[in-house]
């Protein structure tokens, strides 16, 4: 079995690991001056809390996981429910809830769970995704979950599950005339959405129009996030010298925009040789998707993949601008233990998938 | 097939994403980094010294004085302390801690740069809030050099003064390096040398974080002392002229005719600089403002008829244009008939036969009535310039007036009117439209007394005009000029013997200014030769009656100054 390990993936997610730690060193630099704590330390005991949960998710087959996806799945929207009714508020959305005093934030564990639910119901029928009746299940699969983590609010989230529910029905064999469907009534939907926005979401997406709307406010994060990116110019500032990130002009540069840290200290060949190793995990994630023939391990490899693109994609979007700011850490680089562990678990199923694929 | 499509898809995205990262740090890259600059680095200039002005002996026309502000740096003052630091403030400086807290948030800048509080503070004030430093965190006494004119009154149109700039001056200014709040020279030399005076300003460059406070200091430059301005000016005799005139209206200056050094240039009524640098003084300013006498102009520079001193360009022109000669006279019955009116010399009896170095002496209007008239407004009006009369002289100090030199054309163009022979009649003897300065009037009197060269008046040394200029007019007819000049101090009959000094050569030229229905202005313009110098004079005093009398006794105590040094 062991022969099975994807050593590939295996040093893709390493680096990806020492570039973040890397990273937040220095975006902690300053900081940790007058908190006391060190981001680092407490990032490389995620890390290894993380490494741990990922050997154990990685050695049952993921057919086991599968089959407790259901029972998985209730508790995960109860979990989600509970952060409804009891969680901690954090930037003006409630989003964690505390387990034995360790604050867990259950809308990143409920999109692998979905993920699993899901594998498991196309799986088990793959050709109820032919009828338009058959398909009623897994819509309302992924929509529950959805619902809740937009009620929180936790925007950016609930949009992740879109296109990881599409992307899996897609490679499940959808046809393509109901893919189109879901796709048409998702964007009739979305002017319906704005209506269930709060306040800073709305403004969010209205800087994202037009950042110099309030360039002191909601536009400032933004404005610095791009002029930390682009001063880095080519060459980068230095690591420990970029003077966005050090002098603390920019916020939040720990967790969702410690790729503007990245940009300014390490310039485009900085930012460029990150994208790439994200490439480089996106392509293998689909690679192992390709070379399994369990569908519902081709689609488990396919969702975790997709999650993690669009995790890469709309945080480095949001800080250059190119996308509005919905609160979406860089996976593997990001500060913040939830998404850190969650994110590992996704790339643990990769594994998963890789080395038992042999075994059914 | 299908994972292909999903994969072409991701791929695109990530594309996007490069581009992204392209566009924004390659191709904006060094404007986003401009932007990253100008986020951190912060200037807190430092004011340069102004240079000194000195007098020809090295005594300072204008001193940089210590004063004392009280200041308070924002960052340095907890929130919470600070009703308490203001109303212990208040008790030492003796202003209301309401109107501490008040100027403190106007003029509160940003976060590491001092604000001012009070300003001028007396120095017992300022050592009291010194000893109290260790009580009043954050609050500090800045020194400052402020400006102080020891000669006050004497030299305030030489030296002029300094002010803040306002706001509406600076768009033009910034382009000569000024900055807004700067001080500049307002009036006389500060003003005309301001560049050489105020040096460059230095100051620090600062890191600051994102709430402003000071990270570190990136450079410190040191301020550059403004350059010394060294005048000609003898303070002694500039205090002289400034107890003979005091606040009478008028204007007085003496320069050295063959270098064109300014020696004294008093105008009056006179005004105290120091009034406009202190801060407090703002009442005293306004009285200078509003002073129906208007002291803040310098009457040396405005132009006035000169009346018989013009007599000088007449007899020149006359005598070189052949039209007279030295012998050639005229007979002043008192009465002169031009077209069909008449008019009277001022000495209705007649001065009799008359040449032209008696017509000079006695002023006889007659003698020069006819001469104008046979010399022309054209040559005549061509002369006066030759003299430099109608355009500056180009003294360093600002507001110049060029003044004018009438002719047939100026006042069809400027009047719209045909010229008369009444005109030119007028114009000869230095009435109607002809308007000069007292210093238009020195240089005349400079160009007779140094036998034609083209001199330039001027009050800054300058190594470059000590060369005698270019020879402009005739020494020779100057010579005879120059004997019409003596007998108006020397002989019994002279308009000017008031000024004779047993011993010293003295010519001159009084001028009995007719304006209408108010007193004449008086002039007495001319020379001196005391031991190889040729020192001039022009005396001018608004309304001050005959030019034989005050004016000329004025003349007379400048001359004895020389004698006795």
């Amino acid at each position: 079995m062991l022969k099975n390990i994807d050593y590939v993936l295996g040093l893709i997610l390493i680096v990806l690991l020492i570039f973040g730690l890397v990273a937040l060193f220095s975006a902690s630099y300053q900081k940790q001056l007058d908190t006391g704590k060190s981001f680092v330390l407490t990032q490389m005991v995620w890390i290894f809390i993380g490494l741990i949960i990922v050997f154990f998710v990685t050695l049952p087959g993921y057919h086991s996981f599968l089959s407790a996806s259901y029972i998985l799945y209730g508790l995960d929207i109860f979990l989600l429910l509970l952060v409804l009714v009891m969680g901690k508020t954090a930037l003006g959305a409630q989003r964690w809830i505390s387990i034995a005093g360790i604050g867990v934030q259950p809308s990143e564990i409920s999109k692998i769970v979905t993920i699993l639910a899901l594998a498991r119901m196309i799986g088990d029928n793959p050709q109820r995704l032919k009828t338009v009746r058959g398909l009623i299940g897994p819509a309302l699969m992924v929509l529950i979950p959805m619902l809740l983590i937009f009620k929180q609010p936790d925007l950016g989230t609930a949009l992740v599950f879109a296109p990881i529910f599409l992307s899996m029905l897609w490679v499940g064999g959808i046809r393509l005339k109901y893919l189109i469907i879901a796709l048409a009534a998702g964007i009739t939907c979305l002017p319906l959405g704005w209506y269930l926005l709060k306040d800073y979401q709305r403004d969010r997406l209205l800087v994202f129009i037009n950042p110099d709307l309030d360039p002191l406010g909601a536009g400032y994060t933004i404005n610095q996030s791009k002029i930390a990116i682009g001063s880095g110019m080519c060459m980068g500032k230095g690591w420990l010298t970029g003077t966005q990130n050090q002098l603390n002009f920019l916020p939040e540069r720990h967790t969702d925009f410690i790729f503007s840290v990245v940009g300014e200290e390490w310039g485009f060949i900085g930012t460029a040789i990150v994208l790439f190793v994200f490439l480089l995990l996106v392509m293998r994630g689909l690679k192992i998707a390709e070379t399994t023939n369990d569908i519902s391990g081709k689609l488990i490899a396919v969702g975790v993949t997709t999650m993690l693109a669009l995790h890469v994609i709309i945080n480095i979007g949001m800080t250059l601008g190119l996308m509005p700011v919905v609160g979406m850490p860089l996976p593997f680089i990001s500060y913040g233990g939830s998404a850190l562990i969650s994110n590992l678990i996704a790339v643990g199923f990769l594994f998963n998938v890789r080395m038992h694929k042999t075994m059914f | 097939m299908r994972l292909k499509i999903l994969r072409n898809i991701l791929f695109l995205l990530f594309l996007v994403l490069y581009a992204g990262i392209f566009r924004m740090q390659i191709i904006k890259g060094p404007e986003y980094f401009r932007q990253s600059e100008n986020n951190r680095i912060r200037l807190v200039p430092e004011e340069a010294s102004r240079g000194i002005i000195y007098d020809r002996n090295r005594i300072p026309l204008v001193e940089n004085r210590l004063a004392f502000d009280v200041a308070a740096v924002p960052q340095e003052i907890e929130p919470e302390n600070k009703d308490v630091l203001f109303l212990k403030l208040s008790k030492l400086i003796n202003v209301t801690p309401e109107a501490l807290a008040d100027t403190f948030a106007r003029n509160a800048d940003a976060f590491f740069s001092p604000v001012l509080i009070a300003g001028n503070v007396p120095r017992e004030t300022a050592f009291l809030v010194e000893q109290e430093m260790a009580q009043l965190s954050g609050v500090f006494i800045k020194p400052r050099a402020i400006r102080y004119y020891p000669f006050a009154k004497a030299a305030a149109h030489l030296v002029g003064y300094v002010g803040k700039m306002r706001e509406n001056e600076y768009p033009q200014l910034k382009k000569y390096g000024y900055r807004i709040k700067d001080v500049i020279g307002r009036n006389g030399l500060e003003r005309a040398f301001d560049d050489t005076l105020r040096g460059k300003p230095g100051g620090m460059q600062l890191e600051v974080d994102n709430t402003g406070h000071v990270v570190k200091v990136l450079s410190y430059r040191y301020p550059e002392r403004g350059k010394d301005v060294y005048t000609v000016i003898d303070i002694k005799l500039q205090e002289l002229l400034c107890g003979l005139i005091g606040n009478t209206k008028g204007a007085a200056g003496v320069m050295d005719a063959d270098s064109g050094e300014i020696l004294a240039l008093y105008s009056g009524p006179s005004y105290d600089p120091n009034f406009f640098v202190d801060t407090g003084k703002a009442d005293e300013v306004k009285k200078i403002l509003r002073d129906s006498d208007a002291p803040l102009i310098n009457r040396n520079l405005k132009t006035y008829p000169p009346g018989s001193i013009f007599k000088i360009v007449t007899a020149y022109t006359g005598l070189f244009e052949n039209i007279i000669t030295a012998q050639s006279t005229c007979d002043c019955t008192g009465e002169f008939i031009i077209g069909n009116s008449t008019r009277n010399c001022w000495l209705k009896s007649g001065h009799g036969e008359v040449n032209v170095k008696k017509a000079l002496a006695v002023s006889c209007n007659v003698f020069f009535w006819d001469v104008g008239l046979k010399i022309g407004e054209r040559i005549l009006s061509a002369s006066a310039k030759e003299f430099g009369f109608g355009k500056a002289t180009g003294i360093e100090l600002p507001g110049e007036d060029a003044g004018t030199v009438p002719n047939a054309r100026w006042k069809n163009s400027v009047l719209r009117q045909r010229w008369y022979g009444g005109d030119t009649v007028n114009f000869s003897i230095g009435q109607g439209y002809l308007l000069v300065s007292p210093v238009q009037a020195l240089k005349m009197a400079a160009l007779v007394a140094n036998g034609g060269h083209e001199v330039m008046p001027h009050i800054v040394k300058d190594e470059k005009r000590l060369k005698p200029g270019r020879n402009i007019l005739s020494a020779e007819i100057l010579r005879v000029v120059k004997k019409g000049m003596f007998a108006v101090v020397n002989s019994a009959e002279g308009t000017g013997r008031r000024a004779y000094l047993e011993g010293v050569d003295i010519y001159a030229k009084t001028g009995t200014a007719q304006v209408g229905g108010r007193p004449p202005h008086a002039w007495f313009v001319g020379f001196a030769e005391i031991s190889n110098k040729k020192i001039c004079f022009a005396v001018f005093l608004e309304h001050g009656g005959h030019g034989g009398d005050q004016a000329a006794d004025i003349a007379r105590q400048v001359i004895v100054y020389f004698k006795e040094h």
